[in-house]
């Protein structure tokens, strides 16, 4: 799947999560809107555990 | 630091504890007179005896091994800080997961139905102050030598504690303070298989430590969530002691029910592909479950755990 699709994904979060992410884009560094930051911390979390997004896909370990 | 004037000193026998009334910014200092025992500890408000020592909250921040400088504090919802830990030695080896000795624990093990054990010690002591066998809660441990293995099992060895060793334990607020000798050494390695005494001193608050117990409280009791009696739905004590639900009765849990809302999060192509492969991995229910996830475990890391509240600074000693 190319990087440059852009796919909505609709994610659950109960009014403490949101709260938390809400924080998170007070701080202003991970987005403007909420998706924005889920998005930016996915993608450093995926970072994080040594995935390789690729604008081809993505590869690394699944677990 | 300087603390103010020896106020009471007294020696407690094997095997024995003492309830002694401790007031804000005094200091307690429990000393080997000859070494190798250990002692168990427990600590309750003077001013509301529901309000207690909880070493099991103190264990998320402080591990199972309390050491100088850490903050005990008392059992949520209050959770104020309790007791400083002013002074230890580098080596004194604490323990707040095992449970205080009991009877029963000689009967089974050792078949004796009469022998010295931390919980009717304790229990004896506090009997002073009206406070019955239930109320004897778990120990601060100290000189306490245990290993704790992988699988969460445990043995005793070898008490390493020196004549002359102390630990100052400094009142953040009003409170009993019951230290007591470890009614297991003699029959088990805990104190290396003879029973001594300890000594127990009592020093007067001075202005150092006084501050410092007002500074502890400045900085770690002002949590909106360290809840008062007056704050409880239930305020009164439970004077009889069989359980009935009251009628009528309607739960009020905090933030019930959750609410959920979905959140649109756009994702790249290769995001959402590390996404699936994680899903049919097994990391989560599905593409959303691992974003989310994801996104948490970014955050928690993103915000280290504070410890500090948990810990004196050395500059306020």
């Amino acid at each position: 799947m190319s990087d440059e699709t852009v796919i909505v994904v609709r994610v659950g979060f109960n009014q403490q999560q949101r709260e938390l992410i809400e924080r998170t884009r007070k701080e202003g560094d991970a987005g403007s809107t909420d998706g924005e930051v889920i998005r930016f911390g996915f993608a450093r979390w995926l970072e994080s555990e040594g995935w390789c997004l690729h604008h081809d896909g993505a590869s690394g370990s699944a677990l | 630091m300087e603390y103010g004037l020896r106020r009471l000193r007294f020696v407690l026998q094997p095997v024995s504890a003492k309830g002694v009334p401790v007031y804000r910014g005094e200091v307690m200092r429990i000393r080997q007179v000859l070494g190798e025992q250990c002692v168990d500890f427990n600590a309750f408000s003077l001013a509301d005896y529901k309000e207690y020592m909880d070493v099991s909250a103190c264990r998320p921040t402080l591990g199972f091994r309390p050491c100088k400088l850490d903050i005990i504090y008392s059992n949520p919802p209050r959770f104020r800080p309790m007791l400083g830990i002013v002074e230890m030695p580098d080596d004194c080896a604490t323990d707040i997961l095992g449970k205080s000795c009991h009877a029963t624990l000689f009967e089974i093990a050792q078949g004796f139905t009469a022998h010295t054990n931390c919980q009717d010690t304790i229990s004896e002591a506090i009997a002073e102050y009206n406070l019955t066998p239930d109320d004897v809660h778990h120990s601060l441990n100290f000189w306490m030598n245990s290993e704790w293995d992988s699988r969460g099992r445990y043995e005793i060895v070898r008490n390493s504690a020196r004549a002359g060793d102390y630990v100052d334990l400094l009142a953040c607020f009003d409170q009993l303070m019951v230290p007591a000798i470890c009614g297991s050494g003699d029959t088990m390695l805990t104190s290396n298989f003879s029973f001594k005494p300890i000594e127990i001193e009592v020093f007067a608050a001075s202005a150092a430590t006084s501050r410092l117990a007002d500074r502890i409280m400045e900085r770690s009791g002002r949590y909106q969530t360290q809840r008062t009696v007056d704050q409880f739905r239930v305020k009164s004590i439970k004077s009889d002691r069989r359980l009935a639900p009251v009628p009528g009765f309607q739960p009020k849990f905090v933030n019930f029910p959750l609410e959920t809302i979905e959140v649109e999060v756009p994702l790249s192509g290769a995001e959402y592909d590390a996404a699936e492969r994680l899903a049919a991995a097994g990391f989560g229910r599905d593409v959303a479950d691992v974003v989310r996830k994801g996104f948490m475990l970014w955050r928690s890391s993103r915000r280290p755990r504070n410890r500090d509240w948990s810990r004196i600074p050395v500059a306020w000693l």
